[in-house]
């Protein structure tokens, strides 16, 4: 850049545009809404997870010892849940390096911001759930609602201007089980 | 006179961002809205898609304001998003052919033996013929030496090589003095050049 240079310099004596009256306002109001939509959401799964971690704890495990400690080396749910856990790990997995792989490169409206920011949370959520995890049993039903998010997450993200139409067309694009 | 973006916001206001107060971020708002609106304007060209880019770029500073680690001036992150999705809404754009020259061909040899149309050109005049400017270009030569851009940085920014940077840069500028020149010779009040939104 050349600050002497004439045309740099009539450039920057421009005056600067006049903001539409309502940019102000209407980003205001998507950032209230967000808000608003979260202040309801965030208590709402916790209270769900508390739910589950309820119907969880009333389970009968077979993993674990009289004192209810557990042994990891006794850790071991049947053979189909194994593969399932697996599975459904490596599912996860896939969905996230997806997702990594298309973050920050498409546009996004501010709807499509607000699902995403919200469905991260829910995934960080059940995140927080499954690092208290204490067997596979568990842990099991944590990773089908962790897989089920990101799959709402790669929607939204494939999406980035609708978010609930065209679910067959993001189905054919993203990742399957 | 620097970039309308050079505005020092305190630190702890930045940290109440970060926190998630939406009262801090509406103060930033306020500074930030006049010269984004305008960087937007002359980079995009529609006021509609300018519009999009503030609102989702101010978005982004809200929703990313802990990603800033204070290693360089807040206004320059802040102006680099709002860079960052004009860019985006103009490759995403595919009605926006034609965004830029050729850039293979050479600009023609300016004449540099009268004064420079924009030394005496007024300032409609001056808009209206970057108006009609291709976006990339337009982009560039605003990037360049409004913003105080380097080639390397447009070329990073905008995913080009620092040649057509350059090329952008001669093509335009010899655009735009042709463009004032003939307005400023031929017919002060060309319609095509005093037509603005």
């Amino acid at each position: 850049m050349n600050p002497t240079d004439p045309l740099a310099t009539a450039l920057r004596a421009l005056p600067q545009a006049t903001p539409p009256d309502d940019l102000h306002a209407r980003l205001t109001r998507t950032l209230r809404a967000r808000r608003a939509r979260r202040r309801w959401l965030v208590p709402a799964t916790l209270a769900a997870s508390v739910v589950l971690g309820l119907l969880l704890l009333g389970q009968p495990w077979t993993d674990r010892d009289p004192s209810g400690a557990q042994l990891a080396t006794t850790s071991t749910p049947a053979p189909s849940a194994n593969t399932e856990l697996a599975s459904l790990q490596a599912y996860s997995q896939r969905l996230e390096s997806w997702l990594a792989e298309i973050s920050d490169d498409a546009p996004r409206d501010a709807r499509n911001l607000m699902a995403t920011a919200e469905l991260e949370d829910l995934v960080g959520l059940v995140d927080v759930q499954l690092s208290a995890a204490r067997s596979a049993s568990e842990s099991l039903p944590l990773w089908r609602q962790r897989v089920a998010l990101l799959e709402d997450l790669a929607a939204v993200r494939s999406e980035p201007f609708t978010l609930a139409a065209e679910s067959a067309r993001t189905a054919a694009a993203t990742p399957t089980l | 006179m620097t970039s309308h973006f050079c505005i020092d916001i305190p630190a702890r206001l930045i940290a109440r961002i970060q926190c998630g107060e939406l009262a801090a971020f509406d103060q930033v708002y306020r500074l930030f809205e006049r010269p984004a609106w305008t960087l937007a304007l002359r980079m995009i060209g529609n006021p509609e898609d300018a519009r999009e880019v503030v609102h989702d770029a101010m978005l982004r500073v809200f929703d990313r304001a802990r990603q800033f680690r204070g290693d360089s001036p807040f206004w320059g992150w802040v102006r680099r998003i709002v860079v960052n999705e004009a860019l985006m809404r103009l490759r995403r754009d595919r009605a926006h052919v034609g965004q830029a020259y050729d850039e293979t061909e050479h600009a023609h040899e300016a004449d540099t033996s009268t004064p420079a149309p924009w030394v005496w050109t007024e300032a409609r005049q001056l808009e209206s013929a970057l108006e009609a400017l291709p976006a990339l270009t337009r982009s560039v030569i605003w990037l360049y030496h409004v913003e105080g851009h380097t080639h390397p940085e447009i070329a990073e920014m905008t995913g080009k090589s620092i040649s057509f940077s350059k090329s952008q840069l001669a093509r335009g500028t010899a655009r735009l003095r042709e463009l004032l020149g003939t307005s400023t010779a031929e017919d002060p009040c060309s319609p095509t050049l005093m037509a603005t939104p």
